[in-house]
């Protein structure tokens, strides 16, 4: 199990993220302060656990120690962040947030944990090959696998994924640095989101780590001091800091809680019916082990030699859950098309116009304290566009007001033009080859400019100009 | 440091594979192109854009690009390649050498030293193709 350096990697992210960190770390003591002021205030072993009815999974049970978490800001603030940002315009029902999820995802992993516990003992206990070294789960997983689960959204601002592009684009450069730093220090990591970045800056702080290490949170395992850096490693799907190797990708893997609970939850809210069977998908999953004979590829079977007992554990699914788990990829790719509708689209980005329009009539670009100003999606809007006012969050003015407006009214805007390379158009009578090659040489250069939001600006305003000289001369 | 953008670097992608004269699809799944790029880019050839944007992890499944599924992401939207089907194992170059040329011009980058890179990467994707075949339990079928 390999360990990580919370101090080294806390200065690393500070010296490479300085605003990313101050800002955060200033956030984390903010929506952390109650949960301490409860766990000063707490007799030892005085909770139980506490349950919740939930759409998706049935009861849910949160352990004390989660709920003083759940209980403050810091997770609080999840409740009036929509899920799917304003796909709620075209299915009235998706109106769900990220604290409903977030406690799903909990159960999600409970129950993945449980079935990889389940086929672990299996493993040592039945079978030809049985193998006696499958680690158990022990108390430190199992609590940092849980926490990952109840954190893993944190780092969302507003309306979700519509806000994540406007935050990162002020940092870029420093998220940059913190992704590098922190795929450095936790092993096996991959492609890491903003959201991530800001979750794991959140975890690794100094607040949090009051509160993990606090005599009264409660958790029970050996170490308070590295949970920090295993909730980390979780969220990042990292194989650092755990002992049941197999449990590396339950938050953040191809087959994960968060997959799990965000497509069974979405299709209930929104009314999209998918058959997805999750009780089958969950109860399939098994340990695999990877040994150097059996080792697909150089590396794997490198670890699997370097590996104190000479092989190593990951998650699978057995061949009999292939079938669930196509259904599971299939409706994943079908449920973004649908919610993806061209009037969720359009309304949010009515909503990444209007920051920046307000932006503009501010005179200056949304600090992250603005985005993370821990108003609900509705009140975030009407700050925005200068309806509603309180200290310290200067709104938009006229222009933004419009918009505003119109979103509330769901006076959203048609769609005037759209993009395609197919749509390239004239290129009857040339060869195939020469078609493909025209249609690159366009393609490509619009492409570039519409992949940013300065590009999609630029091109927006010369139609508008169209537009208007259309109208004069039609 | 800017990020380059990651279409530049498919663009420098494919059109050092078609520079190359290779005539053969580029590979798409296995890690094969994973390995031949972290190869590739010690090269002195590489252009630094690549050099300087390509991220490399010992990841659940061996050595993965970070930013590889991106990059052929884009050179799929940018019409550069075609999908990967059927097998999802390699993709076809869809733009001619011309076009290549005119990419790397547009870039800034020299022509030669390009080809030469693309030649390089193409041994490399030979050499993983061959040790997955011969050393390891890997099952890669032709179409």
């Amino acid at each position: 199990m390999s360990a990580v350096d919370l101090d080294q990697i806390r200065s690393e992210v500070k010296d490479g993220a300085p605003c990313l960190w101050t800002a955060f770390e200033g956030l984390a003591k903010t929506w952390l302060e109650p949960a301490l002021e409860r766990l000063n205030k707490r007799r030892s072993h005085a909770s139980y656990p506490k349950t919740f009815n939930d759409p998706v999974w049935g009861v849910i049970e949160l352990m004390p120690w989660e709920t003083i978490l759940l209980d403050s800001p810091l997770l609080q603030r999840l409740r009036g962040v929509r899920q799917l940002g304003m796909a709620h315009f075209v299915y009235p029902g998706a109106s769900h947030d990220r604290l409903e999820h977030t406690r799903g995802v909990v159960e999600a992993a409970e129950r993945m944990i449980c079935a990889l516990e389940r086929n672990a003992k299996f493993r040592r206990r039945f079978g030809s090959d049985r193998d006696k070294n499958v680690p158990e789960v022990d108390r430190m997983d199992r609590c940092a696998t849980r926490l990952a689960a109840l954190l893993h959204d944190i780092g969302h601002g507003p309306f979700s994924h519509v806000t994540e592009d406007l935050i990162k684009i002020n940092y870029e450069e420093e998220f940059t640095k913190a992704k590098k730093i922190l795929r450095d220090h936790f092993e096996g990591v991959m492609s890491i989101a903003a959201s991530e970045v800001i979750a794991v800056i959140i975890v690794l702080s100094l607040p949090m780590f009051d509160v993990l290490t606090h005599r009264e949170f409660g958790t029970g395992v050996d170490k308070p001091a590295d949970l920090p850096t295993a909730i980390a490693a979780r969220i990042l799907g990292s194989r650092s800091c755990l002992k049941a190797g197999y449990l590396s990708g339950i938050i953040s893997g191809p087959v994960d809680a968060d997959k799990l609970d965000y497509i069974a939850r979405d299709c209930h809210h929104s009314g999209l019916s998918f058959g997805i069977d999750l009780t089958r998908l969950i109860s399939k999953l098994e340990v695999v082990v990877i040994t150097p004979d059996n080792a697909p590829n150089p590396e794997l079977k490198k670890r699997a030699h370097a590996a104190e007992i000479g092989r190593f554990y990951d998650i699978g699914i057995s061949q009999t859950g292939l079938g669930s788990y196509e259904q599971l990829v299939i409706t994943r790719v079908l449920l973004f098309d649908r919610l993806y509708h061209q009037k969720v689209r359009t309304a949010e980005a009515m909503v990444r116009c209007l920051i920046n329009l307000a932006e503009k009539e501010c005179g200056a670009p949304f600090t992250i304290k603005k985005f993370f100003s821990g108003f609900s999606d509705d009140i975030f809007l009407g700050l925005v566009g200068g309806i509603f006012e309180v200290d310290e969050f200067d709104g938009g003015k006229d222009q933004s007001r419009a918009v505003v407006k119109m979103l509330q009214d769901r006076q959203i805007y048609y769609r005037a033009f759209a993009f395609a390379a197919r749509y390239i158009a004239g290129m009857n009578g040339l060869s195939d080859q020469e078609q493909q090659d025209t249609r690159a040489r366009l393609w490509i250069k619009l492409l570039k400019k519409l992949s940013t939001l300065k590009g999609c600006a630029e091109i927006a305003e010369k139609i508008f100009k169209s537009k208007k000289t259309w109208s004069i001369n039609p | 440091m800017i990020m380059t953008h990651q279409l530049d670097i498919s663009e420098i992608l494919v059109a050092s594979w078609i520079l190359a004269d290779v005539g053969d699809r580029i590979p798409t799944s296995h890690g094969i192109l994973d390995r031949a790029l972290e190869k590739a880019v010690c090269d002195e050839s590489c252009p630094s854009q690549v050099k300087d944007s390509l991220n490399f992890v010992d990841s659940r499944i061996g050595l993965q690009c970070v930013e590889l599924p991106s990059l052929l992401d884009w050179a799929q939207r940018g019409h550069l390649t075609s999908a990967p089907n059927p097998s999802y194992q390699s993709a076809q170059i869809q733009i001619s050498e011309t076009v290549a040329k005119e990419l790397v011009d547009d870039l800034g980058l020299d022509l030669d030293v390009i080809k030469t890179w693309g030649e390089v990467l193409y041994n490399h994707v030979q050499t993983v193709r061959a040790a997955m075949r011969s050393d390891y339990a890997t099952e890669i079928e032709e179409y």
